[in-house]
């Protein structure tokens, strides 16, 4: 094979219903390919450019949600090098599903400072 | 393959009988020939070159080969499309003339002479006679290749799917670079640049007037360099190819002129070398051998682009157009 290849298939929801704003739209869909492991550890994610251009969002957009995962450690930047997958599809979905937990505990009205006790104490 | 079977017989016998043919024809005729026999001319004027008659046989036994090659090549990427047998036919049948009228010409103009130099003059009618009988033998080898019928592979028959669930926006972006046309095209460049900045020295060591040859060599490599990576993406849209480090947009098939898609390994043998080739059987966007995403439109053309993990490419390709048929 000639040289380094990246594929990536991305699921978009766009659900009418949808009221997260679209960079966190974003954000999940690349999270759910990481977690489906449509892309694999240290493979390349397409620049931000690319996938804005297929989401049909503003590059912008599309940067603020490549950011958002690498704070959460699922991506990792290298100048030069591209964006690259930096967890495996598990860490993939617990980041997913602490995402999941910290919204249902916003809907019930507990705070985060609570949240975090309840995670400490079990 | 069969078909590829049949074209290796069709060249095979066509250059064995034509070796055979030129030393048959020419040799009993050697007792009426000088000895050595005229063999160039310049202009239309008498001869100022000669050679021996098997020199001059054998040449014409290479000149034979290498027409039956070229013909096994032009036919090997699609033997059993019309128009490539056509082209293939048509050729053989051109070139077949055209040695048996250039060994006719030779021996003609030798023909009962005592010394090569006495040899009659290559006029200008001789050779137009020459290439108008070529172009009949064409003519004749186009219409016998017609013969038969139209057959390529056929797509194959139930395409694979991606789920899409409602409301869900699916896309695919898929990549594919081919290093030794990056090399190439930054090779390419630099020589190239380089020769530009040399040929403008006041008292360089190039000619003043190269600087335009050099200046090709750039253009050259910057046009390997524009096809030697790709992006394709498949959305809502259909399929769009982008080439080059810029992404210049180059093909863009909506979906609703799609038919169908598949993945198939191909190499550029086949689609008939490396870049962008248009061919009998289809465009395709050849940077390295191997998986490639084919695209067969509503009106039967193909376009074919090599890329890593075509099968999800065109698994998504075919259940978007499926739910938007609907």
């Amino acid at each position: 094979m000639n040289g380094a290849s990246i594929i990536s298939i991305m699921l978009l929801r766009l659900a009418p219903g949808d009221p997260r704003p679209l960079h966190e739209q974003a954000a999940s869909a690349i999270r759910r390919a990481i977690t489906a492991g449509e892309v694999a550890p240290d493979e390349r994610i397409p620049p931000a450019r690319d996938l804005a251009q297929a989401l049909g969002i503003n590059p912008n957009t599309a940067l603020r949600a490549l950011r958002q995962l690498r704070e959460e450690g699922l991506l990792e930047f290298r100048r030069g090098r591209g964006i690259r997958v930096a967890a495996r599809p598990e860490d993939g979905h617990l980041v997913e599903r602490a995402r999941e937990l910290v919204a249902e505990a916003e809907r019930l009205g507990v705070s985060r400072a609570q949240l975090i006790t309840l995670i400490e104490g079990v | 393959m069969a078909t590829r079977r049949s074209l290796a017989l069709v060249t095979g016998v066509s250059a064995v009988t034509g070796a055979a043919l030129i030393p048959l024809v020419s040799l009993p005729l050697r007792d009426r020939l000088p000895d050595p026999i005229a063999t160039h001319w310049s202009g239309g004027g008498p001869p100022d070159g000669s050679g021996s008659l098997t020199a001059a046989l054998l040449i014409c036994c290479g000149m034979w080969a290498t027409i039956c090659a070229g013909a096994l090549v032009l036919g090997w990427s699609g033997w059993g499309r019309r128009a490539v047998r056509t082209r293939t036919v048509a050729s053989l049948f051109a070139g077949a003339v055209f040695t048996a009228g250039v060994l006719g010409l030779i021996l003609n103009a030798n023909l009962d002479r005592s010394s090569w130099r006495d040899a009659g003059g290559m006029g200008a009618g001789g050779i137009a006679l020459l290439l108008l009988a070529s172009a009949a033998g064409g003519l004749i080898g186009a219409l016998l290749g017609r013969v038969g019928a139209d057959s390529r592979e056929p797509a194959p028959g139930a395409p694979r799917r991606i789920r899409i669930g409602a409301g869900e926006r699916a896309v695919w972006i898929g990549y594919v670079h081919s290093r030794s046309m990056i090399l190439l095209g930054w090779a390419l460049t630099g020589l190239g640049a380089l020769g530009v900045l040399l040929a403008l020295v006041p008292a360089g060591p190039l000619p003043r007037s190269s600087w335009s040859g050099a200046l090709a060599l750039v253009i050259g490599g910057v046009a390997a360099l524009a096809l030697s990576s790709a992006r394709v993406t498949v959305d809502a849209r259909g399929l769009g190819i982008a080439a080059g480090p810029l992404r210049l947009p180059i093909r863009r098939i909506p979906l609703n002129r799609i038919g169908t898609a598949w993945a198939e390994d191909r190499s550029p043998a086949q689609a008939g070398g490396w870049g962008y080739r248009v061919g009998p059987a289809g465009t395709t966007m050849m940077l390295r051998g191997g998986e490639c995403l084919v695209v067969e439109n509503t009106g039967g053309r193909r376009f074919a682009v090599s890329v890593d993990d075509a099968e999800r490419g065109a698994s998504l390709l075919n259940s978007l157009r499926e739910s938007s048929a609907t």
